[in-house]
């Protein structure tokens, strides 16, 4: 297997569940697929405080190219093939050789931008991209006469920033006189004040505010196909529902778990907006017991599973909208031995496919009961035994292969067995992953970037949200006061 | 004049304020242009947090600033020039100017146009959509102060004359820009900064415009509300 593959596979670390030497047991038993990913997983082991090992390792780390063949790579993957022998060396001496091999270059400076491999890795920079150095800031001895506290938490710039965007509307010149004159400590009250009153106004949870802007990509709307409220040209399902899910899990305190775990639906009602948990919604057939929050709604049967018989597409789309990860960018695969099966014969075992497939398949195949559009069971609901009534003479899957029948509805998310929807839901609610990627969106929402790792403070800052949110009970109200306080924040 | 007479001239008046503002230009732009792990120094340029015209200051390395996106950016100039915000910016007189400009400003279009997330970055007609909004609002706002100089929010009771400031010095021009920074900058300005305004208003005096004073109140609200103080935060 070319080295190409096993340096493009990103893995989380941290969320494998699999300890490094399990993970090495297990490359002597199990196909290339799972091998392949096993790259990140050493480079981790071997740096664990690499800041890069908080999320998915960008290919960018060694590779210039992971699509083009043959591969190629940055100066320091470079420097890291040389030092391995070149490319092609097999797996087991890939994996046991890696991390003398990562030793010996720590001291050269790979991409000859004054820093050497061992400080890019410990800061969390690129040691192969010289514009990616380690952060780092000169600050005045004093900042008493700056308009901005430089190099700290600024109380009056984060004041500003949060009634900007939790209620909209920057403070009024009295307001901020008031809080300029009041001591540190009543400072810090006030912006927990304030936050606590715009979380409440309309420009935050109001339809259109920010929480629900936030949902447009899990959601991913047509305005053409809404039905209800703001009916378009052909109403076929109103996922304003999903926006009132999401929009309640992330308001009062509640479970942000729940938009993948919520039995239930909620309700607006305006001026002011207000969410409510009822039992059921108009056009949602969904039966209690095969809920799954914002997973199993009308609107995602409709638009994400379709026609579809393995409705891949809506487990990406899950993926990527509760854990933050993009399989399309190589993010969060975790290999599944014998893995893909190609249940419906698409060719996914093929070389250049299996690699994700293995992950995604996996992964997809608890939601092979939900049925989308196809005709003769009902639409829009789980109905056991989906396949093997559509693959039926005369059905819609009928000229399928005969293997569709037998795809499972146990599956892998993660790297642990999932038996069905409701255990994928919470292996993926109770995860790190799913934590990290809602502190992270509402990081990149708020402070406008995504964190940045080669700031050892900031990384630190973002683990610490992570924590605070799960440890509200992932009450996003409760992250945000923490937020709101972070230097990345308030920090000019 | 109205405000279709206001949009046809920005160019104008903006090289008048270029040159009335030369004092608080910026010097360097290199400098002033802070850029992620690397420090430096600048000089203040007009509207940076009341920093004198000239004064050096420390960059910050994290650049953390934002624009504010079209809805932000709206309700505030409604705020600071008391106008309806539903109603103060329309395009062709039917359109909101939040929604019309809203994608270049950081919004999304998700429902028809398919734009799930803002844009990562500000686009080339993103400064126009500022420009055009703060110009219709600081447009409105001159208009109905200088008509009702009893009871304006901003120009209040200025020395007019003819159309023209009588004395550009008075206090009442200085208290008019000393509102005009409350409510938009939520500071006072400084003296560079007062100066500043006095002068603009000499140079527009010396263009032969037929209303210097009205043109003067709908420019000096216009520099102060789309300085980089109170677009970005």
């Amino acid at each position: 297997m070319p080295l190409l593959t096993w340096l493009s596979r990103r893995r989380w670390r941290a969320a494998s569940g699999w300890p490094i030497p399990l993970s090495l047991a297990l490359l002597s038993v199990t196909d290339s697929a799972i091998a392949e990913t096993q790259a990140p997983d050493v480079f981790c082991a071997t740096y664990p405080t690499s800041p890069r090992c908080a999320e998915p390792l960008p290919c960018a780390f060694c590779h210039t190219s992971t699509t083009s063949d043959p591969p190629t790579w940055n100066a320091f993957g470079a420097a890291l093939v040389a030092e391995l022998g070149g490319p092609g060396v097999e797996t087991p001496v890939f994996v046991a050789e890696l991390p003398s091999a990562l030793a010996s270059i720590e001291l050269l400076d790979s991409d000859g931008d004054t820093f050497t491999n061992v400080e890019e890795i410990e800061n969390g920079s690129l040691p192969g991209d010289p514009t990616s150095v380690p952060f780092s800031e000169t600050c005045p001895e004093s900042t008493q006469d700056l308009p901005y506290a430089l190099c700290a938490f600024d109380p009056e710039f984060a004041f500003r920033r949060v009634n900007l965007h939790f209620c909209g509307q920057s403070p009024s010149y009295d307001e901020m006189q008031a809080f300029r004159a009041s001591s540190h400590d009543e400072k810090i009250a006030a912006l927990s004040t304030k936050l606590d009153h715009c979380v409440d106004t309309e420009h935050w949870l109001g339809k259109d505010g920010v929480l629900w802007s936030m949902a447009h990509k899990r959601v991913r709307p047509v305005g053409a196909l809404k039905a209800g409220e703001d009916e378009g040209q052909f109403p076929a399902s109103d996922y304003y529902v999903d926006y009132h899910l999401w929009v309640y899990a992330q308001i009062d305190g509640h479970d942000a778990r729940d938009v993948v775990l919520g039995d239930y639906f909620v309700e607006r009602t305006t001026n002011p907006t207000q969410y409510t948990k009822v039992d059921d919604y108009p056009g949602q057939p969904m039966l209690l017991d095969r809920r799954q929050g914002m997973l199993t709604t009308q609107w995602v049967m409709l638009y994400n599973v379709m026609f579809t018989a393995i409705p891949r597409a809506a487990a990406a789309r899950a993926y990527t909208n509760f854990l933050g990860y993009d399989i399309a960018k190589d993010q969060g695969l975790f290999a599944v031995p014998g893995e893909p099966v190609d249940y419906d014969g698409k060719g996914v075992g093929a070389e250049g496919c299996r690699d994700c497939h293995s992950t995604l398949d996996p992964l997809t195949y608890p939601f092979r009961n939900y049925n989308g559009l196809a005709g003769g069971i009902p639409r829009y609901q789980y109905v056991p035994g989906r396949l093997e009534f559509l693959s039926q003479p005369g059905q819609m899957f009928a000229d399928e292969p005969a293997t569709l029948a037998t795809t499972p509805e146990n599956g892998y998310l993660l790297g642990q067995p999932v038996a069905d929807l409701a255990e994928w839901a919470s292996v993926a609610a109770d995860s790190d992953a799913f934590s990290r990627a809602l502190v992270i969106d509402y990081f990149q929402t708020l402070v406008g970037r995504a964190p940045d790792l080669t700031n050892a403070a900031e990384a630190a800052e973002v683990d610490a949200l992570v924590q605070t949110l799960v440890s509200s009970g992932h009450s996003v109200e409760a992250m945000l006061q923490a937020l709101i306080l972070t230097e990345a924040y308030g920090g000019p | 004049m109205d405000l279709d007479s206001i949009a046809r001239r920005p160019a104008v008046w903006l090289g008048v304020l270029s040159l009335s503002l030369a004092a608080v230009a910026c010097e360097d732009d290199d400098a002033r242009a802070p850029t992620s792990g690397s420090t430096g120094s600048g000089s203040a340029g007009s509207g940076v947090g009341g920093v004198d015209p000239g004064d050096p200051f420390p960059v910050s390395a994290k650049a953390s600033v934002r624009m504010k996106t079209a809805t932000q950016l709206e309700r505030d100039l409604a705020a600071v020039l008391s106008l309806d915000p539903d109603t103060f910016c329309m395009e062709l007189g039917a359109f909101s100017c939040a929604d019309v400009h809203g994608i270049r400003l950081s919004e999304t279009d998700a429902y028809e146009g398919g734009f799930y997330e803002p844009l990562t970055e500000t686009i080339i007609s993103s400064p126009a959509a500022v420009d055009r909004m703060v110009l219709i609002g600081c447009g409105a706002r001159a208009e109905q102060d200088l008509a009702s100089p009893g009871s304006a929010t901003i120009f209040n009771d200025l020395p007019i004359a003819g159309g023209a400031l009588t004395d550009p010095a008075a206090p009442a021009v200085d208290a008019a820009v000393s509102t005009l920074y409350r409510r938009g900058l939520l500071r006072d300005p400084t003296a560079g900064e007062l100066q500043a305004h006095r002068d603009l208003y000499t140079a527009i005096a010396a263009s032969g415009t037929p209303e210097p004073a009205l043109e003067w109140a709908k420019s000096s609200c216009f520099v102060t509300l789309s300085t980089l103080e109170f677009v970005f935060y």
